[in-house]
């Protein structure tokens, strides 16, 4: 997964002008740009998209960077979530409002309970190092901060290895995929990695 | 009562708007809450269940099953008090993440704080966490019936599937006849049995040390060692649900069911945890005291 800011051009106030940005938007819409590679875009705002400063401000770095902002979702620990049966839940999109007032996606984990679950034999069949399992975790919870509501395709933006009418479309080598893996040797690392087919569930800024 | 409305109507939205790993929206819709009446056989429920307590957990939470059939409940333990005087409504859960982000009343995680569950998933929980996977399977079916994917329930009933079909059979404990009382006395809240810290670790053989370290939470620097285990030992923090496990050097957060506090001078903690590190597989407390199943291997 990676995340970045694109089709930010920015204002040069020393030219008084607009000043294109570096990177192209075709970078996420062409074939030839990321889609063509079967990478899923996480589209992100930039300050000027959303409000909540300083939660969905967060990388200011320097010069160009500067003119780049990241949002954040916030990570929450908790030991009982509204959904008893989950490890983990999300409340709020990038381009929404989020949990008034904090205005930000926030990620509620149980973490207790995710780190109960691996230390057990008998559900952690296959000895999954916990930092993985929480990392799976995160970026399943981050991945909904995207793919908010995408209801189109059914499941609310899971993967669950078909399309809206049953037909073969994704498969569960992905961080979106609709349930832990605990009988995986090897959870995914990213989203949709190999499987060009996922990308055309992700809903990109509405 | 405008205010109130309004409160409603936007939790409820924003419920809708939740979205859990594995659980549709289907499963969204929250369970009825237990009654009040219902809620000390709830606590003491749980509280079983955090403790590794699995027959008598199944047998309190069958009870409320049989009354209430499934329902939920959630609450702030007891040690909470002890730490933060102001608390959200513990069912408001989008009021308890804003006090927690926010730092409302004080710097604490509200959400760290809360106990709950529902009756469902603590039956298919203590049926796994015992071994008795068929029961355990059933329970997680009666869930997916109302919520197919729910992702705990599914996972438990794959795993289910797999130690069934490997003859898995459930944890044997030596019989209750050669268990041993310990010399300890304990005390109860929220259906914890919770003991002095210094004088449970000499009769179960770890080391402990408590001293003053205003930098640390309560002002007690807390730390429990393991005789066999030169390079682990453990930091705990008063009014904090968690334990820091020290491993040659490195730390790690692990969470405790039940936040150590201190009272009259005594540092009083969880036994359960205590016992885990120990290695003791099963206790009981009987007739007033607690006793333990013989560690593997002896008599």
């Amino acid at each position: 997964m990676f995340v970045m800011n694109f089709g930010a051009g920015y204002y040069d106030p020393v030219n008084d002008r607009w000043v294109e940005p570096e990177i192209p938007n075709e970078a996420i819409t062409s074939q030839d740009g990321f889609p063509g590679q079967g990478m899923p875009v996480l589209w992100l705002l930039n300050a000027n998209e959303g409000s909540g400063y300083p939660l969905k401000v967060v990388n200011f770095l320097n010069g160009y960077a500067h003119r780049r902002d990241v949002y954040a979702a916030i990570v929450v620990p908790g030991t009982r979530l509204v959904d008893p049966n989950a490890y983990a839940e999300t409340w709020g999109a990038i381009w929404g409002e989020g949990l008034p007032p904090v205005n930000a996606p926030i990620m509620e984990v149980n973490r207790d309970r995710l780190e109960a679950h691996t230390n057990d034999p008998n559900r952690n069949v296959n000895g999954l190092p916990f930092l993985n399992c929480l990392t799976h975790v995160i970026a399943h919870e981050l991945g909904h901060t995207v793919l908010w509501h995408r209801n189109d395709l059914g499941d609310h933006g899971h993967h669950n290895g078909r399309d809206a009418v049953g037909n073969p479309l994704t498969n569960f080598d992905c961080h979106i995929w609709q349930f832990f893996g605990w009988s995986r040797v090897i959870l995914p690392t990213d989203f949709c990695p190999n499987n060009p087919g996922c990308i055309f569930r992700w809903k990109l800024n509405p | 009562m405008r205010t109130k409305l309004s409160l409603m109507v936007g939790a409820s939205m924003l419920l809708a708007g939740t979205i859990f790993f594995g659980s549709p929206p289907s499963g969204r819709s929250p369970l009825p809450y237990a009654p009040d009446e219902a809620l000390e056989d709830f606590k003491k429920a749980v509280a079983l269940f955090e403790q590794g307590l699995y027959e008598p957990a199944i047998k309190v939470t069958l009870k409320l099953y049989r009354q209430y059939g499934d329902v939920q409940a959630v609450w702030f333990p007891t040690w909470v008090r002890r730490v933060v005087k102001d608390l959200p409504d513990p069912k408001n859960h989008e009021e308890v993440l804003r006090w927690t982000i926010q730092s409302q009343g004080r710097p604490f995680l509200y959400t760290m704080a809360l106990k709950g569950g529902t009756v469902s998933s603590l039956l298919m929980e203590s049926y796994f966490d015992l071994g008795k996977y068929e029961e355990a399977r059933k329970w997680a079916d009666f869930i997916l019936a109302r919520n197919p994917d729910a992702d705990i329930p599914y996972n438990i009933r794959k795993l289910c599937d797999y130690h069934l079909a490997r003859g898995s059979r459930p944890l044997q404990l030596p019989s209750k006849t050669i268990w041993r009382s310990l010399p300890l006395g304990y005390r109860e809240e929220d259906y914890f049995i919770l003991v002095p810290l210094d004088e449970a670790c000499k009769v179960l053989g770890l080391g402990c040390s408590i001293a003053p370290n205003p930098k640390m939470a309560g002002g007690k620097g807390i730390r429990v060692t393991k005789p066999d285990s030169p390079n682990t030992a453990w930091r705990l923090f008063l009014g904090h649900p968690t334990v820091e496990r020290l491993e040659n050097g490195k730390g790690h957060t692990e969470g405790i069911a039940y936040a150590p506090f201190e009272e009259d001078g005594k540092v009083w903690v969880p036994f359960y945890w205590l016992a885990k590190q120990v290695g003791i597989r099963g206790w009981e407390v009987r007739n007033g005291k607690i006793y333990v199943a013989p560690k593997q291997g002896t008599k």
